[in-house]
């Protein structure tokens, strides 16, 4: 009994080194990676997969995800033809700008378009106002707000400013149209022929078009940002 | 008490270190013990909403400018989401987002203007990053399956068939990129993808506008048949919406919209050109859960897990224009990525070592 405990730690220390034998050989006997080929975010894209193949026990997924593995590795091999042709960079990045468009021409005033969805608004519009109120360039649309059920609505945005935000017409039906407008006190048609008023400077609905209603303080303009190529 | 001979108690720490000498350079992991390491320095992806070209050009600069800038060899994925399809007089295009730059109005980019706006973003990388010729940008040319391409005939069968149509040239419009960078020299730190925000859900109104499994796969199908014999990838950038947070046979979206997790994964990862840089938005984790159990989904029941390539965020977006939605989904993208990486790492069916890329979206203006 004796004896046999004392032959303990050498047992321990035996099973040990095999085990340890056992994983050298594995890494060792596993093939290498070849230096990455192409440009390297493929190769951290092909490093992730490896890393997920190297603990999946799955062999349908060691073979889907080689497949993936194979996909990057072809565009890899397509990127590696261009590190023979790279060009020098220019000294003033600025000489290579395309130059900007021309500014559509911004017509005061009310323009009717065909109806369209504008997702990113959350509605279907038909019409614009834009014109300056109090020194501040404001765009007005007029449309269906998408909230269950629907309600006509006003977009109004002020440029260059936080002032912004819908006003649904909760009176009105349908779909709201901008007909007309004078200075900034607009006219506008519901769906089933009903006249609304609204004025642009007070951002409120108007029971007529000479009722007169508080002007709000405009909101500070944002610094514009520095452009990357002054003109 | 009867002590070990220090030489037999030193033995195994021994072995250790030559082990760990030995094991130098190789790194494994085990699943259920990976920790949630630092986020990656996310990049910034947009809502295009002027696609001047002097415009794409600043946008790919000022990423350019900040690799330059930043210490290290940076690795960013930008999706420039150019909006919905949109077939304009026999055109296939897309029609941006409403641009207040010009009273909102929105445009029609054809296919060949992406293109274009795409080298010129590219470009403007290239340019502005100098001497700095070890970073690089995946762009993914970016829209999505909602809406009805501009159709009056929105039959499921006239939908899938402009569906293709579009997938189709959406590989051959990165065939061609590739193809551009490669003479320019560009590729060197530069690759084009496509990209795809992939949804299904209500609008506010109510109304299903999103596209079903059936015409969406039209166009990863279509991608796939032309994708230069497999070497142009795409990304699907969506949210699995109301998707179970397990893995779950029997769950269908609805019947207007039938998603599956079986069609999500396919979208995302099943497909060979796929993969998946998912919405990770919500701040209770959520959405991160739905994508580990739709990749769990793919280890069960289709042969493979999803390995995530990186995460979408919207912090910036909802910086800019706030709303009711930005109060529980505007995860900043450190926590978008460690919401993902931590829930696929929940166990062995979904673990993935390593997620490479954080992006966050915002809109070009406002």
């Amino acid at each position: 009994m004796k004896n046999w405990s004392k032959k303990i730690p050498s047992v321990l220390i035996a099973a040990a080194t095999l085990f340890l034998l056992a994983v050298m050989v594995k890494i060792l006997s596993a093939p290498q990676p070849s230096p990455a080929a192409g440009p390297a975010w493929v190769e951290n894209n092909i490093q992730a997969l490896q890393a997920t193949l190297a603990i999946s026990t799955n062999p349908t997924e060691e073979a889907f995800i080689q497949g993936k593995l194979d996909l990057l590795k072809r565009i890899q091999a397509t990127s590696a033809g261009t590190l023979q042709n790279v060009p020098e960079k220019p000294a003033d990045a600025c000489d290579f700008r395309p130059t900007e468009l021309p500014t559509p021409q911004r017509t005061p005033g009310v323009e009717q378009f065909t109806p369209e969805l504008y997702e990113d608004l959350q509605g279907k519009l038909n019409s614009r106002w834009q014109a300056e109120v109090n020194g501040q360039w404001v765009t007005v649309l007029a449309g269906t707000l998408y909230t269950e059920p629907p309600q006509a609505a006003l977009w109004v945005f002020v440029e260059n400013t936080a002032d912004d935000g819908v006003l649904p017409a909760p009176q009105a039906a349908g779909m709201l149209q901008i007909i007309s407008a004078n200075q900034a006190r607009l006219t506008l048609r519901d769906e089933v022929g009903t006249t609304f008023y609204f004025d642009v400077a007070g951002r409120a609905f108007v029971s007529s078009p000479d009722e007169i209603v508080p002007t709000l303080a405009p909101l500070p303009t944002h610094t514009s940002t520095a452009e990357i190529c002054p003109p | 008490m009867k002590t070990l001979n220090p030489r037999i108690r030193s033995a195994p720490l021994v072995l250790v270190v030559i082990a760990a000498l030995l094991l130098q350079g190789q790194t494994y992991y085990f699943p259920l013990i990976f920790k949630n390491g630092p986020a990656p320095l996310y990049s910034t992806s947009y809502y295009i909403q002027n696609g001047d070209p002097a415009k794409m050009y600043d946008l790919g600069c000022q990423l350019g400018t900040r690799d330059a800038a930043t210490p290290g060899a940076q690795d960013s994925l930008v999706i420039l989401d150019f909006g919905k399809m949109w077939v304009l007089n026999g055109v296939y295009g897309v029609r941006t987002f409403s641009d207040p730059t010009n009273g909102y109005a929105r445009q029609f980019l054809s296919l060949a203007d992406l293109e274009n706006r795409a080298q010129w973003y590219a470009q403007g990388y290239w340019n502005c990053s100098g001497n700095d010729k070890a970073s690089h940008v995946t762009i993914g040319l970016g829209t999505n399956n909602y809406d009805s391409f501009n159709q009056t005939n929105i039959t499921q069968d006239n939908l899938r068939g402009v569906a293709i149509d579009f997938g189709r040239n959406w590989a051959g419009m990165i065939n061609r990129l590739h193809a551009w960078g490669v003479p320019t020299g560009y590729n060197s730190q530069i690759l084009f993808t496509g990209a795809i925000d992939i949804e299904w859900g209500q609008d506010s109104d109510g109304v299903f506008r999103w596209n079903t499994p059936y015409v969406t796969r039209g166009w990863t199908d279509a991608f796939d048949g032309n994708d230069d014999n497999g070497s142009s990838i795409y990304f699907n950038y969506g949210a699995c919406v109301g998707c179970p947070t397990g893995p779950t046979l029997s769950w269908t979206y609805n019947t207007a919209l039938p998603w599956t997790q079986a069609d999500v994964w396919y979208v995302s990862w099943g497909a060979e050109p796929a993969l998946a840089v998912p919405e990770i938005y919500s701040n209770n984790g959520v959405l991160a859960r739905q994508w580990a159990a739709v990749s769990k989904y793919g280890s069960l029941y289709l042969g493979s897990r999803i390995i995530f390539t990186g995460t979408m965020t919207q912090m910036q977006a909802c910086q800019q224009r706030g709303g009711t939605e930005c109060n529980t989904l505007d995860n900043t993208p450190a926590e978008g990525w460690g919401q993902l990486f931590d829930a696929v790492n929940v166990e062995t069916f979904t673990a993935q070592p390593f997620l490479q890329y954080s992006t966050d979206i915002r809109w070009q203006f406002k």
